[in-house]
């Protein structure tokens, strides 16, 4: 008997202790001239970018991350549970759907990642649970699904990689905007953690807290990374592999030179289609990397590399899927700046020009105010000059939308932290904001008014569009935008002469906008009785060539198409139906 | 009506086979790539390969290796896949995309669907998939109320196939016949060819059967064929050590699709006068030898064939058939079964549901099955 209860007490005892030890491994939070320290980390803010070092084994690394990066683990933790679907259900379908998913996601996806997951980040995780929860939570269920996600989201990035010729000093230069609108409202969250592991590399990356995978970093080696989403055909997407920033972190931390990431990338069971930008600051040299999950081609060009949202190796087009993300608009700007504009000049400043490029290009007779390599859901946007350590940083503010690549950039010298393990006592430099007057005052407006209308909010986009075109009576995409706001509004005279503006225009930056407007004028003539006029603009829709967008793209000319057979009608909403 | 079967059987029978060579690619396969294992050591994926580095690429390559891992059990149902990617100079990369399920199920859904309707049978069945990342599953089979059991296999590669052992430890039944005993199995399978799949077992039971002394001893092979058309031969010899006569069991199976209409021709015929009980075929049911609009019954001989019409109406996949053929001893007069039914593509497969008339008998069954009638052989 008293064997028996001298092994409960002994349970009870380890039970206890375990317990304890998770909570004393948490270090405390010491605050030292503005420097926010826990163990062998620390966090600053540096005139408005925060900067956290986070160093040791995993496990002190992810405790290091979720003391020092969260201010609020758990209003971040509700955003980020938030973007779940039925996360926030109205009835009990959507209850019940909730709770289908979620159990589903528990049982199905989370086994698999865990699976693919080097014990090492799946560690880090948990420390980062500790730290966050203050040592009374170690569940990584949710951080994991958080990391995953992005493997599920669709985004619009755009990247490009400079040197020799093409810039100022011969050395390689890597511009990166990170374009999602699904995240904006995360936006204000990040930071640049600067990482010295216990084993591999000490590396750099842009970031969010609670991601152990990253986006976008560089490594004491000269190594760069980012990745863009590229949408891959249904059967070239695999769940059961690793979440593509896992990989990306992987690169980061174990390859020194192209070919030793080509090799970790190519070993990897991927899941989703991706452009991946890597570029090596020694050689100089960079490429493209193309990737779906189960398919890997790399591109390759002299003196600078660029890429968007879409394949051009023409092996990896074959397994292109619909969606139309204005890539080839991106990259026709990226060619024209980098090899007419700034050849042999590109430099940090040049660099994060580039990524604020908002269009149109010199000459382009007409006010436009449509994005370019920028637009308005950019979340994040950086310069990367690997040779140096340098990582630019563009410092965004709380506003809803930051169009963070008009914000002032702040230098910081990564290679002296990875030296030193200590903050640094000054930013390598600040590259300022952009006034918002003159012609950018009101494409902040117009591009603001493109989100709000994509976010069913008409009458607010409609405000501020009015408020352009005040100003821009020939204003290309406001004339597009208002015209299409105001159709949803039931305003379908006024929606119809708006339209016919952005038709006469002389000039149309993008073909999809045009066809675009072409349908949209068929649609209100469908609507006034006009049956003659609706189908000439169905034609022109129909005849409208865009380069980007796949074959297999429905939405316009699937309706278009229809549109030709039979009046099309509107829903009390502005929504388009084939009655 | 002696001429209708006829034609039913005819057209049944129309599922001849049409060997095509496959062409081949001249990519030379410079590297062979195992993506996606987290528990399976990769040696088990590289020996089921039909081919190796330094080989032409061919493209009946992918089939066949997709079905020997298949033919292993134990990996997620996606990703599943054999992807060549062209190297640039007439070399390639062949990629084996694979991915280890949990122990316990490939896919949850299909672990409760099928927990369930195990339970609702009064029986439960459990898989553990390559626990231990060599290759070996365990299978355990437990079963109460009328139909007792208790069982346990395991399997493993061996070679370019798979191998198994295993049986029921116990067994006690009164369901259609008495049955006490116990019931030992080996087996070997493999695909030998990309169409053509081979197994040799032997099988030994030892018990009672209404309650008769029954101690048999049956080696057996089979057959089977997938390509254009569906085929399997299974034969066996039972060699009793109880007092009866041996006896020899042929049975065999030919599936062809024309588009909508599927023909199926089936057969089984077993020697002697009496075989055992428990070695004749039973018809109908929830077997595989459809009996659609007749009860459920025994036959030492059978031939029927099948003309089913389908087609695809949204979720749904509406069906008329009509059966033909004889049984021997109950049915030598011959049998028609016309009927209709509705199957529906679910997430786990088909699920399928008719109603069966036999004009001559004037009854009518009501079936409902997973998968189609004339679901593959294996």
């Amino acid at each position: 008997m008293l064997e028996r209860k001298t092994i409960i007490f002994g349970v009870l005892f380890l039970l206890f202790f375990s317990l304890t030890i998770d909570a004393q491994g948490i270090p405390e939070i010491i605050i030292d001239d503005g420097v926010y320290r826990a163990g062998e980390g620390w966090r600053i803010d540096l005139e408005g970018l925060r900067i956290g070092y986070l160093s040791g084994s995993p496990e002190e690394i992810g405790i290091q991350h979720g003391l020092l990066m969260t201010d609020d683990p758990e209003e971040l933790r509700q955003k980020m549970l938030d973007k779940q679907p039925y996360a926030n259900p109205e009835n009990l379908r959507e209850r019940l759907m909730g709770f289908f998913l979620n159990t589903y996601a528990r049982f199905q996806f989370y086994p698999a990642f865990l699976r693919h997951t080097p014990e090492e980040y799946i560690q880090e995780m948990r420390g980062f649970v500790l730290g966050a929860s203050r040592g009374e939570d170690k569940d990584i269920y949710d951080v994991m699904m958080g990391n995953a996600a992005q493997d599920l989201e669709i985004a619009a990035c755009s990247a490009f990689a400079a040197w020799g010729e093409a810039t100022i000093d011969g050395e390689l230069y890597f511009g990166r905007n990170l374009d999602h609108g699904g995240m904006l409202d995360l936006s204000r969250y990040q930071h640049l953690a600067i990482y010295n592991p216990e084993r591999g590399y000490r590396f750099a990356v842009h970031n969010y807290p609670a991601f152990v995978g990253t986006m976008s970093g560089m490594n004491e080696k000269g190594l760069v990374i980012s990745s863009n989403y590229s949408m891959a055909l249904k059967e070239e997407l695999a769940i059961n592999g690793l979440p593509y920033m896992f990989m990306l972190r992987n690169v980061l931390q174990n390859a020194a030179t192209i070919d030793e990431a080509l090799e970790i990338i190519k070993n990897t069971p991927r899941t989703i289609g991706l452009t991946l930008l890597l570029a090596d600051g020694k050689t100089p040299q960079a490429v493209v990397v193309e990737i779906t999950a189960n398919r890997m081609q790399v591109r390759t060009q002299e003196d600078y590399i660029y890429a968007a949202n879409r394949f051009l190796h023409p092996e990896m087009k074959k397994y292109q899927a619909g969606g139309w993300l204005s890539s080839a608009l991106r990259e026709k700007r990226l060619q024209e700046l980098i090899t007419e504009k700034f050849w042999g000049q590109i430099d940090v400043q040049i660099a994060r020009d580039i990524m604020r490029d908002r269009f149109p290009p010199e000459g382009y007779n007409q006010e436009n105010f449509g994005q370019g390599i920028n637009h308005e859901v950019n979340m994040a946007s950086m310069v990367m000059v690997p040779s140096r350590g340098e990582f630019w940083v563009a410092a965004v503010d709380d506003s809803e939308i930051p169009f963070a690549a008009d914000s002032h950039f702040v230098g910081v010298d990564a290679r002296a932290i990875w030296e030193t393990g200590e903050p640094p006592r000054k930013e390598l430099g600040i590259l300022e904001a952009t006034p918002r007057e003159g012609y950018e005052k009101y494409w902040f407006k117009a591009r603001e008014a493109n989100l709000l209308f994509g976010q069913g909010k008409g009458e607010k986009a409609l405000e501020l569009l009015q408020k352009v075109l005040s100003v821009y009576p020939r204003a290309e995409m406001p004339l597009l935008m208002a015209g299409r706001a105001l159709i949803r509004e039931g305003e379908i005279e006024k929606g119809m002469e708006h339209l016919e503006r952005f038709a006469a225009l002389e000039l149309h930056s993008e073909p999809f906008h045009l066809m675009e407007g072409y349908f949209w004028l068929a649609v209100v003539y469908d609507q006034v009785g006009e049956r003659e006029k609706a189908v000439e603009y169905y034609r022109k829709s129909l005849q409208v060539e865009v380069e980007d967008m796949p074959p297999v793209e429905a939405g316009y000319r699937y309706f278009a198409e229809k549109g030709m057979e039979t009046a099309l009608q509107l829903t009390p909403e502005g929504r388009v139906f084939i009655p | 009506m002696k001429y209708f079967i006829l034609t039913i059987l005819f057209f049944s029978l129309l599922c001849f086979p049409v060997l095509g060579a496959e062409a081949s690619e001249e990519l030379k396969i410079e590297e062979i790539l195992v993506l996606g294992l987290t528990r399976t050591e990769e040696k088990v994926v590289l020996s089921q390969l039909p081919f190796s580095e330094g080989d032409y690429w061919k493209e009946e390559y992918r089939r066949w290796t997709l079905r020997r891992l298949q033919l292993l059990d134990f990996f997620a149902y996606d990703p599943l896949k054999v992807i060549v990617e062209p190297l640039g100079n007439e070399n390639c990369r062949v990629i084996v995309r694979v991915a280890d399920p949990e122990v316990l199920y490939k896919e949850p859904i299909e672990f409760v669907f099928t927990k369930g309707i195990d339970l609702l049978f009064r029986q439960f069945n459990l898989s553990l998939f390559n626990p231990g990342g060599m290759g070996s599953n365990l299978y355990f089979q437990g079963g109460w109320g009328n139909y007792q059991h208790l069982g346990i296999t395991i399997s493993s590669p061996i070679g370019a196939g798979k191998g198994s052992a295993g049986g029921k430890i116990y067994s006690n039944s009164t369901g259609f016949y008495d049955e006490r005993g116990l019931e030992f199995k080996g087996e070997y399978r493999g695909w030998f060819y990309p169409s053509i799949r081979l197994t040799g077992g032997i099988d030994y039971r030892t018990g009672e059967i209404n309650e008769e002394k029954q101690i048999i001893f049956l080696p057996r092979g089979e057959l089977y064929y997938n390509n254009e058309f569906r085929g399997e031969i299974k034969a066996s010899l039972g060699v009793p050590f109880s007092g009866e006569d041996l006896f020899f069991r042929l049975q065999g199976q030919v599936v062809r699709e024309f588009g909508p209409l599927v023909g199926v021709a089936r057969g089984g015929f077993i020697s002697g006068d009496s075989p055992p009980i428990n070695y004749q075929y039973r018809l109908g049911g929830y077997g595989t030898i459809p009996l659609r609009g007749q009860p459920v019954e025994l036959a030492r001989n059978y031939l029927l064939g099948t003309v089913e019409y389908h087609f695809q109406a949204g979720q749904f996949i509406p069906i008329i058939f009509v059966d033909g053929g004889w049984y021997s001893p109950g049915g030598t007069e011959g049998l028609i079964t016309l009927g209709a039914g509705m199957a529906m593509e679910i997430p786990l497969g088909v699920i399928r549901a008719d109603l069966g008339w036999d004009p001559v008998r004037g009854t009518t069954n009501f079936n409902f099955g997973f998968g189609h009638s004339y679901r593959p052989p294996f």
